[in-house]
């Protein structure tokens, strides 16, 4: 897949970049569902992003280099006992797209939730 | 009872696991897998997160089934463009999809559509036999029933990919024998029919009304012999 142009992003992948962004520490990234969550609390709407959209998003982002992706450590899961996080860090590639959308579009002017592809 | 030991819930991760083993058959293991991994840790932290909110099985349940629900339009495309080695799909090849997801779901609609008059025909048939003890000929009743039967065998076929043009080919026969014997039995049976049937041929023109219905037949038989033609295994197979 072609990288992208900083400032080229969806809406969706907008949101999740800012939320992102939000929810990493230094030494902790983000998962899937943590993420669903934090969008949906951000949102006008209650319902969480459809498994389908999100892990597609992230998936394009992963490939694009906007978001790092790896794999828990089993041992962390098998302690914890749960199944092992795929877990997620905004690049710096990806923090500079953000920068980039925000200069063209503030987030003031977001579009509706329609508008921002959420299924 | 938590969440987690609810059986909603535990039905509802089964359902979304089913599903994601469907939508990942024949990709590369280590993608598939790591898209059912993912979706599993997932749903696991949905029903951790709705233990410590204290939220219902049942509303996890729904929660979690409209997520996976709404994704599969997504899931979908996400697997086409896995299997095209991950490049997004072509223009020409998606336009060509969407032609053929539009007609399927025309003969689809079309087909459940002379199903239901074959069926309210078959109905009224019954009506009057009881009420009044009449009934329009033998072949009219026995060509209407099998007819409706044979139509909705061939909407199941339809919607089997590998049977698809044969389905078409099924629903062009049947939908002609129950377009013409369902009407023939409504115009004898059903006063509202009639009524219909006269606005339509403007009445005393009562020749028109076959003619009418021939049209309509002949109509939905080329659209569905169209369909099997363009679903054919060997031509598909031709092209690529």
């Amino acid at each position: 897949m072609p990288r992208r142009r900083p400032g080229q992003l969806l809406p969706l992948e907008r949101r999740i970049l800012e939320t992102g962004l939000g929810l990493q520490t230094a030494d902790a990234g983000f998962h899937g569902f943590l993420l669903a969550a934090a969008l949906s609390a951000t949102d006008e709407s209650t319902a969480l992003t459809a498994h389908g959209t999100l892990y597609k998003a992230l998936g394009r982002m992963a490939d694009a280099g906007l978001l790092a992706a790896a794999w828990e450590d089993p041992a962390i899961a098998a302690s914890a006992g749960r199944p092992r996080r795929r877990l997620y860090r905004v690049t710096a590639e990806g923090a500079t797209a953000l920068a980039a959308a925000r200069a063209v579009a503030p987030a003031d002017a977001a579009p509706s939730r329609a508008a921002r592809g959420i299924a | 009872m938590s969440a987690q030991r609810a059986r909603a819930y535990r039905a509802s991760v089964r359902w979304v696991l089913g599903w994601a083993e469907r939508y990942t058959r024949g990709l590369p293991p280590a993608i598939a897998g790591s898209r059912r991994d993912e979706l599993a840790s997932d749903l696991w932290e949905q029903g951790a997160d709705a233990r410590r909110r204290g939220r219902s099985g049942v509303g996890t349940a729904v929660s979690i089934l409209s997520r996976a629900v709404r994704g599969i339009p997504a899931d979908l495309a996400w697997r086409r463009v896995q299997l095209a080695g991950g490049a997004p799909e072509p223009r020409a090849i998606r336009r060509e999809r969407r032609v053929a997801s539009a007609g399927l779901l025309v003969a689809v609609l079309v087909g459940l559509a002379v199903a239901a008059v074959g069926l309210a025909a078959l109905v009224r048939i019954g009506i009057v036999l009881g009420r009044h003890g009449y009934a329009p000929s033998g072949m009219t009743m026995s060509s209407t029933a099998l007819g409706t039967v044979a139509v909705l065998c061939g909407l199941v076929l339809l919607l089997r990919r590998r049977t698809r043009w044969i389905g078409a080919v099924w629903l062009a026969g049947s939908s002609a024998v129950v377009g013409w014997f369902a009407t023939v039995a409504l115009e004898e049976t059903s006063s509202t029919a009639q009524s219909i049937i006269d606005g339509l041929t403007g009445y005393p023109v009562l020749p028109l009304f076959p003619l009418i219905v021939a049209i309509g037949i002949a109509g939905i038989a080329a659209f569905d012999l169209a369909l099997a033609v363009a679903w054919f295994p060997g031509r598909k197979a031709a092209r690529a």
